[in-house]
């Protein structure tokens, strides 16, 4: 009949219609940046698997499984750019290329060089809360092979492909403030080339740890 | 009819007058006393005080009808109180203020509004655009520098913690890592230093974050509309009175380390009638006692003091009732009337009752001396009245409403003083007889001899005259009006001192020019044309109060907020009590310990004086711990509270404060909150642009060039440097104008009266020298007109002309030469009645108000020049005469 073939049509229509328009989202949620607590806890999952296997990985390999996680979960550029502050605008394009590609690898091999034995550690997700700015604040605690714990408290902004990690804070101390301090006072004092220097120095610490 | 003939026919008309009045003494002063009493509640009934200065100016002049525009556009900036929050630290000023203006603002009685910028929430919010991209920068990295040592103490804010991190801190320098600690050392330090001594001060978290000293005193300013009570003298009393009641209320108590202080237009106005009040309550006082002393002297008799003050008083409420019946109210200048009357008044009496003694000393009966005596005197003093009355009756064409009343006004109380004198002093001689002089005090011979120098030294009288005359010519054009208004008020009223100290600074002066515009195309235009001036330091518009480069600043603030982090601080009451007093001391001895050890390993460090300095604040607080543990754990550990709280308790408020001004938003000037902009902008569409001096505009010259070149680039310019200039020049030149007329009817009013060129001249002379001698002398004495002491002028100019009459009158009119002129009665009359006005006034010299003081002072050195050219000068000038007389 030619009204039921109609219908079915539409009815397949209508049923691959909603199967596109559910796909971006699962899609999304498969590569997991759509939810702040989701890309907080896939990094956390990352970090407590590189712990895990950290026998079995050397560092260059642990630094090779952490870093498209870290690199999804992160904000690099915007994070370099906040510590720089009024030096990042006069840098070249060059330069920010640069002192950017050396701060996110310093930063992975940071995790790569800290996350490498288990003994029981774990994440606890606490709590998720707005910020101004369209900011996301999500808490969590790590409870250390001793029992003590320290909070780590992700500020997360969405950008256009997904929220970022922007800042960490332990223990309410704020990583971006630290940095700055330490990187702007190198670069008053010594310049550019001494703070990529620095940063290589302390790349080159990280993988002896 | 002849000049003789008509001489005769007054003679016996004022000779009968007084005979009358004598003769019928008890009807005369009951009827007297009668009108006293019906003239009495006829003023109180009828008669107003008008105390606002400024309505006192007519409103057809250019910078009057600027003002009246300006205040119908934006009265919020009209009448105002000013208000200044002292503290020892921004955080304790902010807060104060803004508490202060809560309370205020809920005083609707009394309190039309409060208005403090700095509390607005537009500006809490907004306020770090208004910082320039470096200093945005630059609170960043203090902020950064700080912030691991906000997030330990957010979650544990105790005194343990902080001395805990600084110890860490001080750790971490030895191994070499730089930090900037030198800011936070030197604030702890100066912090238990305060409080060991007793004083103690908060540290200010603010001031560290953006990277200041900090200083010892932060003020804020909130300005109050108050409902001010024109029907009451002080108008501004009441909510005066509320202000001091509402900072007791929310503890600005006297020993609090914050201090409020008010001040303004409306304060300085209610401190200025308060001293000047207080000051003319004090003289009165001192007058009424000298002038009693005095006229004891002239008379020696208590009757005829008597008669001299009842005569001043009745003239006195007739006048007033005259006032309420021709003008309605008083102004704080023709309120001078009664000045005015006391110092005249005086005069005629004493004239009359000094020629009275003076006849009955050839023993005639007391009815005969008073016929002759009335006939006398009258002619005389009719002529003094009529030509004073005359001269301050030429005031009232003048532009100056204020003077053109006090014209009016007293023109009227010198006729009224010349019918009130002949009339209740004959009656008065019925019941106090004046005694017969005792010869030998005034005809004892050294008075003689000195009564006769004027005219053995005529030569030297002419000489030296010349000499003055020639000196006051130099010093003529360089007669000053000083306009500044807060010199003529108390210097040390509050509001006076704290008023200089506003216009002294020169980051916000108090006083600035305004000028407004129609449009925004005009507003812009009028700001390019004043930016250009050098005597302009700054000028502030609603085009301000949008920041520039509001995108960058943003980013930056973004970066600020993102560094900082959320910052959540655990309530501090929770965590008091939290550490016992010996893991308290036991954290202050590690780090007195790491001090120690960091100053003996790098004394040289840059660091090393703060910590030198914490070192031994450290140490003192120690010893201090020492001395009351051995009185009681209770008070050590009170102590130590309290300097956790002196150190720790204002860092919450400061962070909160910063993370509401992190939420800033891009806005336009349509985004601004009527609260904001309608100071700038008002409901008609009208832009209001601030003006602010360069130069300390509390100096006339710097005040003249300010307003002028302001005026040149936008005439339509008001605000209080323009109007007190333009009423100084208005008062002025109405002055010069009354002062003109007053001279021309004078001269008139002479020649009708006396008939004679030559007299009306010799009356004019020792006037005329006399008014150039006292010009002269506010020049070399320093004594700048003003619009106080101005007021003193018609009354030396009624006693100029008084005295020039008497003296050319009885010359003239009876057989004395210039010898033996000054041994009359006339001569003496003038002469104690000079000194009943120095008596009188003099004493206003005194008084705190600056303005009043300096009329006293105008007023004795005018009448003591007066005494010399109408006692000295005058008979030496007469001598000639004497020939031709004879």
């Amino acid at each position: 009949m030619e009204v039921n073939r109609i219908i079915k049509f539409r009815l397949y229509f209508l049923t691959v219609a909603f199967m596109l328009l559910i796909m971006p989202l699962s899609w999304a949620e498969n590569a997991e940046t759509d939810n702040p607590e989701q890309v907080v806890s896939n990094l956390q999952q990352a970090l407590i698997q590189a712990m895990r296997e950290g026998d079995k990985m050397d560092f260059q390999e642990r630094y090779d499984f952490l870093a498209p996680t870290i690199d999804q979960s992160h904000d690099f550029v915007l994070i370099i750019r906040t510590i720089l502050g009024s030096y990042w605008a006069q840098l070249d394009s060059e330069q920010q290329r640069l002192i950017a590609d050396t701060f996110r690898q310093l930063s992975i091999a940071t995790y790569a060089g800290q996350f490498k034995e288990y003994e029981g550690e774990q994440f606890e997700m606490l709590q998720q809360r707005s910020l101004p700015r369209d900011q996301v604040l999500v808490r969590s605690q790590f409870t250390k092979s001793d029992g003590d714990t320290i909070d780590f408290d992700y500020v997360l902004q969405q950008g256009n492909d997904g929220w970022h990690i922007i800042n960490i804070l332990a223990d309410g101390v704020s990583d971006l403030a630290l940095k700055r301090t330490e990187y702007r006072a190198i670069l008053q004092r010594d310049g550019f080339q001494a703070l990529i220097d620095l940063l290589k120095e302390k790349n080159v610490l990280a993988e002896q740890d | 009819m002849t000049e003789s003939s008509s001489r005769a026919s007054s003679h016996r008309f004022f000779a009968h007058w007084a005979a009358f009045a004598y003769r019928n003494a008890i009807w005369v002063i009951l009827v007297a006393l009668l009108l006293a009493a019906l003239c009495s509640v006829y003023t109180v009934r009828n008669l107003g005080v008008h105390t606002d200065t400024t309505d006192m100016l007519s409103e057809e002049l250019p910078f009057r009808a600027n003002d009246i525009r300006y205040m119908a556009e934006f009265p919020q900036h009209n009448n105002t109180i000013l208000l200044l929050v002292d503290a020892p630290t921004p955080e304790q000023a902010y807060s104060t203020a803004k508490q202060l203006t809560k309370t205020l603002q809920k005083d609707t009685d009394n309190i039309h509004d409060a208005y403090y910028l700095s509390s607005d929430p537009f500006l809490e919010r907004n306020g770090l655009l208004f910082k320039t991209i470096p200093e945005l920068g630059y609170i960043t990295d203090q902020l950064s520098a700080a912030q691991p040592l906000i997030a330990r103490i957010a979650s544990d804010p105790t005194l343990f913690t902080l001395v805990t991190i600084l110890t860490e801190a001080i750790e971490e320098l030895r191994t070499g890592r730089k930090l900037e600690l030198a800011p936070i050392l030197s604030g702890v330090s100066a912090t238990i230093e305060a409080r060991l001594a007793g004083e103690p001060r908060a540290l200010s978290w603010q001031a560290l974050f953006s990277g200041e000293k900090q200083e010892n005193a932060y003020q804020e300013l909130i300005l109050v509309k108050p409902k001010l009570d024109y029907s009451q003298l002080f108008s501004a009393q009441q909510p005066i009175t509320a202000i001091r009641d509402a900072a007791q209320q929310i503890g600005l108590t006297d020993n609090a380390p914050v201090k409020l202080r008010i001040t303004g237009e409306a304060a300085l106005a209610y401190d200025e009638l308060n001293s000047a009040m207080l000051g003319a309550q004090d003289a009165g006082l001192l007058a009424l006692v000298m002038v009693a002393v005095v006229l004891f002297f002239a008379l020696k008799s208590a009757g005829a003091i008597l008669a001299v003050l009842l005569s001043l008083i009745l003239g006195i409420i007739l006048t007033a009732a005259f006032a309420a019946f021709a003008v309605g109210h008083l102004n704080l200048i023709s309120i001078a009337f009664a000045v005015l009357y006391i110092g005249l008044g005086v005069d005629y009496a004493i004239h009359f009752l000094l020629r009275h003694q003076e006849i009955k000393e050839t023993d005639c009966s007391v009815s005969d001396a008073l016929y002759a005596a009335g006939g006398d005197i009258g002619h005389a003093l009719t002529v003094c009245a009529v030509t004073t009355a005359i001269g301050f009756y030429a005031f009232i064409p003048t532009t100056y409403q204020g003077v053109a009343e006090l014209g009016i006004i007293s023109g009227t109380g010198m006729l009224i003083s010349l019918v009130v004198t002949l009339t209740i002093v004959p009656a008065m001689q019925r019941f106090f007889p004046i005694r017969k002089r005792q010869l030998s005090i005034s005809h004892g011979k050294t008075s003689r001899r000195l009564l006769d120098l004027p005219i053995r030294l005529r030569k030297f009288v002419y000489l030296a005259t010349l000499l003055a005359l020639i000196i006051a010519v130099i010093a003529l054009p360089q007669i000053k009006f000083d306009y500044n208004l807060l010199n003529l008020n108390d210097p040390k009223a509050e509001s006076v001192e704290t008023f200089q100290e506003l216009l002294a600074d020169e980051k916000d002066t108090a006083w600035h020019s305004v000028v407004l515009a129609d449009s925004q195309q005009e507003a812009k235009q009028i700001v390019a044309r004043l930016e250009k001036l050098p005597q302009v330091d700054k000028i502030i518009s609603i085009f301000d109060l949008v920041p520039l480069e509001q995108d960058e600043k943003l980013a930056l603030i973004n970066e600020m907020a993102l560094t900082l982090g959320p910052v959540v601080f655990l309530d501090a009451s929770l965590s008091a009590g939290s550490h016992s007093i010996s893991e308290q001391r036991a954290a202050l001895e590690s780090l007195n310990n790491s001090l120690n050890q960091f100053i003996f390993e790098q004394p040289d460090h840059q660091t090393a004086a703060s910590v030198r300095a914490l070192n031994t604040a450290l140490t003192e607080l120690l010893g201090y711990l020492d001395r009351l543990n051995a009185e009681g754990v209770n008070n050590q550990s009170q102590f130590l509270d309290a300097l956790g709280q002196d150190l720790l308790g204002l860092l919450p408020g400061a962070l909160e404060r910063l993370q509401i001004a992190f939420e800033a938003m891009p806005f336009t000037q349509q985004d601004l909150p009527e609260s904001l902009s309608s100071h700038w902008y008002s409901k008609n569409g009208v832009y209001r642009i601030a003006v602010y001096p360069t130069e300390n505009i509390g100096n006339n010259d710097a005040l003249r060039q300010f307003v002028r070149a302001v005026q040149q680039a936008a005439p339509q310019a008001t605000g209080v440097p323009v109007i007190s200039l333009e009423a100084g020049e208005a008062v002025v030149d109405a002055f010069i104008y009354a002062f003109s007329l007053a001279l021309v009817g004078v001269i008139l009013a002479l020649l009708v009266l006396l008939r004679s060129v030559i007299n009306t001249l010799l009356v004019l002379v020792p006037l005329l020298l006399a008014a150039l001698f006292t010009g002269a002398a506010t020049v070399l004495l320093d004594i700048p007109f003003n619009f106080a002491n101005i007021i003193a002028l018609p009354l030396l100019l009624g006693i100029g002309i008084d005295c020039s009459i008497h003296m050319v009158h009885r010359f003239r009119n009876s057989a004395t030469t210039s010898n033996s002129l000054l041994h009359t009665s006339t001569a003496r009359a003038i002469y104690y009645s000079a000194l009943t006005t120095l008596a009188g006034f003099g004493s206003l010299a005194f008084s705190p108000h600056q303005g009043t003081a300096s009329m006293g002072l105008l007023l004795a050195v005018g009448v003591a020049l007066t005494l010399i050219c109408v006692l000295i000068i005058l008979p030496a000038i007469l001598y000639p005469l004497n020939q031709h007389k004879a």
